[in-house]
């Protein structure tokens, strides 16, 4: 068997699991930087993610869309992903004082209203999102035909990541958030406002989440267990690819993505548990994950 | 003085848990409806499936999103012994309450040795797996149709009780045996140990306490009895059980309410199961059928105006008492950071 | 080797490149009063978290009556009769003191893990026994989260004492307490059967003086001095590193008549 022959027989398997790894990356970057920032699991995380599809079916439309509708659909995620950001934000500053776990229970009852939020307004139906025409239709790879649109989103997606990373690991504002991630009370002891570190970092990590929704429409389409199923793949990021880390949930995202989707096709059954095994495995034997940064070494 | 107090107020909620124990029995007696039998059949279960998960986060500091699932796995597997093997009840309540516990067993090993947070994710994890996997193994539990046993369960051979208030006792001997259990758990000497793990498990370790051993014992007596929430929760017919009982929503659901009856209050924990029957099932109607809705936002409230839960309305007037239920109050949270910054 | 209950063996602990003890070798006799001293910094209790087990070492190894228990996590030492108390006051904070003493006292005279009944008779009467030791038996009802500084103090070495060890580490036991406590503190440990050991880090220097009948100087990780109180007292390299100038000296011996 001809592993170049593999290659291009499964391309499109693998150009989906590349697209859905840099999607993962969006939702799971901003996940466990806040986690290694603030010591809080955010778990309305999923909530964000699900509010972007159905924003993006909503605004952009379900079965045709243009570039206008598609790309107001993408402000708006941006700037709804704020407003949530900092919604979050006001609602656990009463909570500090009272211990990483009661905020990890109000972001359990925010996902669970949000998620009942949008089973309200849009129903118990599975909708579709359109992507706008130009990238509608497909191209032929390795004598296949694959959508443009998952092009597209690797293209995007792979700028993202270049731009978090780039922010995050050659910026001096990166540099701050490594500290504070590192050990905020020194960061504290210079004079910098750990807060307002926080809640720039926070509102990012919304955007990036709500926003990685809205991209995902016409890939995965809208259901209502999209947010759940997310968060947890994004847990398994967060664990497997270390906290705090962009590099290794860049990693992590990629390996779970491509898993998921040529577990699809090779190993149909067991999938989802390769998932679960891994992330398991990682906990037990090497917490701090496959990139570990500091702070995750002293937790 | 304060001990006499303690003692008063003790014995004044032994009172009360007594009397309404009383009237939940004689239910079928005192004129309740089909409809009321069935809803409170579910409130024992879901009350029951309310006490294991406060075991193991109220009282040793084990916060679950995973028992949710286990309850759904001990409903499976007295389904499956129904359709399959036998209509004897108390050997379909076996079948729940060991595989509750096996699989406790299998996926607790790891979780015991993560720290507090990772934990929450790694049984968040474990619960999802488990939803998972009841609906991919379609060719056993029929995927997301769900599962019914097909017919009601029996104590003498032969003699099928199809009355549902018959059912109900049955229901509510179960549960009664199950609580009781777990209520002499938390007031024996392993219950305390449970608290001071909870409390301050570095300290427990330097009194010569194998805490990882501790926490696994009582992780897996907690899946068995979720396992037998499970069955509770298929007793009356239709006898059905679906995967979207074993979902993330039901877990963070019943981990809310939990929290808000009060961490290391049994009957907290049963008063909040109740009001999750009431608001789902029975009001939802009044609500325009936003029960979930209506529930989701009771709790988020809840989590901030009561901090240590309804338990806590009535600690205010005994402060300086310690009581048996042991409610964690500040201390819990306190302890999360590294214990000892070694700076000497 | 047998004789001694605690021997030290070339321990260290180094985290990346800050040496928190360096090349620790110390043997302490059964029943001895072994006080360790050092200003802070010095990696005092660092050096008592890897004799408890509470941390690895990067090197050295720690034997326990004659047994090297250096791979052993800090329960199993605490079950070979090591006990210890926590520099800052670490107690169970929703039970309450009797309950708190209760989870020593099981240790060693019940039976813990039972999981159906109440505690023993023994266990709870021992209990009451060590809270009357320290003065707490009148509180022994309330929540220990609601206690004062000194009286946590107190519980701790109440529950230090609860399992009976045969080896006690003491960290900083007297920090935060007044001078009666300090004093009753003192009796307790005078009162202790002989064959007990104790190990005691101190800032108090009286302390220091009235219990040990040896001392060790740790200064950045490690030991500059050992010998008994006169030798340490006399000792000029001690007196630089720790005891400074003659104005601070008397700085040290106003200490334990401000606190508390």
């Amino acid at each position: 068997m001809n592993p170049l022959g593999w290659l291009a027989d499964n391309s499109g398997v693998i150009l989906n699991g590349v697209a859905m790894g840099l999607l993962l990356f969006m939702m799971a970057v901003g996940l466990s930087i806040v986690f290694g920032l603030l010591d809080v699991l955010n778990l309305a995380h999923g909530a964000f993610f699900l509010i972007g599809s159905y924003v993006g079916y909503r605004v952009a439309g379900e079965t045709t869309a243009t570039w206008g509708s598609f790309l107001l659909a993408l402000l708006v995620a941006v700037v709804l992903g704020a407003l949530i950001g900092v919604g979050l934000m006001l609602l656990t500053r009463p909570l500090l004082s009272r211990g990483h776990l009661d905020q990890a229970l109000l972001t359990l009852g925010l996902a669970l209203v949000i998620g009942e939020l949008l089973l309200l307004f849009f129903g118990r139906n599975d909708h579709a999102m359109a992507a706008p025409p130009e990238l509608a239709g497909s191209v032929e790879i390795f004598d296949a035909k694959y959508p443009v649109y998952r092009l597209a989103v690797i293209v995007f997606g792979a700028f993202v990541a270049a731009v978090v990373w780039y922010v995050f690991e050659r910026t001096s504002a990166g540099a701050l958030v490594r500290a504070t991630v590192a050990d905020s009370d020194m960061v504290k002891a210079i004079g910098i406002d750990v807060r307002k570190v926080s809640a720039v970092t926070f509102v990012l990590a919304t955007v990036l989440a709500v926003t990685g929704g809205v991209l995902s429409g016409p890939i995965k389409g809208v259901t209502s267990g999209l947010g759940d199923e997310t968060l947890l793949l994004a847990l398994v990021v967060i664990v497997i690819g270390g906290l705090g880390s962009v590099v290794g949930t860049l990693v992590a995202s990629l390996l779970i993505g491509l898993v998921q989707n040529l577990g699809v096709i090779l190993m149909p059954e067991i999938g989802s548990f390769l998932l679960f095994g891994a992330m398991a495995l990682v906990i037990t034997f090497r917490p701090q994950g496959l990139f570990p940064t500091v702070a995750a070494v002293e937790r | 003085m304060s001990a006499a107090l303690t003692l008063v107020l003790e014995r004044r909620t032994a009172l009360v848990s007594g009397v309404v124990l009383v009237v939940l029995a004689l239910a079928p007696l005192l004129g309740a409806s089909l409809y009321t039998i069935v809803i409170l059949t579910s409130v024992l279960a879901y009350a029951l499936l309310a006490m294991s998960i406060n075991l193991v986060a109220g009282y040793t500091g084990l916060l679950t999103l995973c028992h949710a699932a286990y309850a759904g796995v001990g409903a499976y597997a007295s389904v499956l012994v129904a359709r399959h093997l036998t209509h004897n009840g108390m050997i379909q309540l076996l079948a729940g309450v060991v595989m509750g516990a096996a699989v406790a067993a299998l996926t607790g090993w790891i979780a015991v040795r993560a720290s507090k947070t990772f934990f929450l994710m790694l049984s968040l994890a474990i619960g999802e797996l488990l939803h998972i996997l009841a609906v991919q193994w379609s060719s056993v539990t029929k995927g997301d149709n769900g599962l019914s046993a097909g017919a009601p369960l029996e104590l003498v051979p032969g003699s099928p009780i199809s009355l549902a208030g018959y059912v109900y006792w049955v229901a509510f001997g179960v549960f009664a045996v199950f609580a009781g259990l777990t209520l002499l758990v938390t007031r024996s000497p392993f219950g305390s140990a449970l608290r001071g793990i909870r409390d301050n498990e570095p300290r427990m370790r330097a009194l010569g306490y194998p805490t990882s051993l501790y926490k696994y014992g009582v992780w897996i007596f907690s899946g068995g009895v979720a396992g037998a929430a499970g069955w509770i929760m298929t007793a009356q017919l239709p006898r059905f059980i679906a995967p979207a009982q074993m979902s993330f929503h039901f877990a963070g659901l019943m981990l809310l309410a939990v929290t808000l009856g009060g961490l290391g209050s049994m009957w907290g924990s049963c008063v909040a199961a109740a009001l999750i029957v009431l608001m789902q099932d029975v009001v939802s109607q009044d609500l325009g059928g936003q029960g979930p809705l209506a529930l989701g936002l009771i709790f988020v409230i809840g989590v901030y105006v009561l901090p240590r839960g309804l338990a806590g309305i009535g600690r205010r007037a005994r402060r300086s008492a310690a009581g048996h239920d042991g409610s964690p109050g500040r201390a819990a949270g306190a302890h999360d950071e590294i214990e000892e910054k070694v700076t000497a | 080797m047998t004789d001694h209950a605690l021997v030290l063996d070339g321990l260290g602990k180094r985290y990346g490149s800050v040496v928190a003890v360096d090349d620790v070798s110390l043997e302490v006799r059964q029943g001895a009063r072994h006080a360790i001293i050092g200003p802070n910094g010095a990696g005092k209790s660092t050096l008592f978290a890897l004799i408890a087990g509470t941390i690895r070492p990067t090197s050295g190894r720690v034997h326990l009556f004659g047994e090297d228990v250096t791979g052993l996590p800090d329960h199993r030492r605490a079950r070979r009769g090591l006990a210890k108390t926590f520099q800052r006051s670490s107690v169970f904070g929703s039970m309450s003191l009797l309950q708190n003493v209760l989870l020593g006292a099981e240790r060693r005279h019940g039976g813990p893990a039972r999981v159906v009944g109440r505690h023993t008779r023994k266990a709870v009467e021992a209990a009451q026994a060590h809270l009357n030791r320290v003065g707490l038996l009148d509180r022994a009802e309330v929540r220990a989260d609601l206690l004062s500084h000194g009286e946590r103090r107190q519980l701790e070495v109440a529950l230090a004492l609860a399992v009976e060890p045969r080896v006690l580490l003491f960290d900083e036991p007297t920090a935060g307490m007044s001078a009666a406590e300090t004093d009753r503190f003192v009796e307790i440990v005078e009162a202790l059967p002989r064959d007990i050991t104790v190990l005691i880090i101190e800032h108090d220097l009286d302390v220091v003086f009235t219990l040990a009948d040896r001392v060790t100087v740790l200064h950045l990780g490690a030991v500059i001095a050992d010998g008994s109180p006169d030798d340490i007292r006399a000792s000029e390299l001690v007196q630089q590193t720790y005891l400074g100038t003659p104005a601070e000296q008397a700085l040290v011996h106003d200490d334990s008549e401000v606190s508390g």
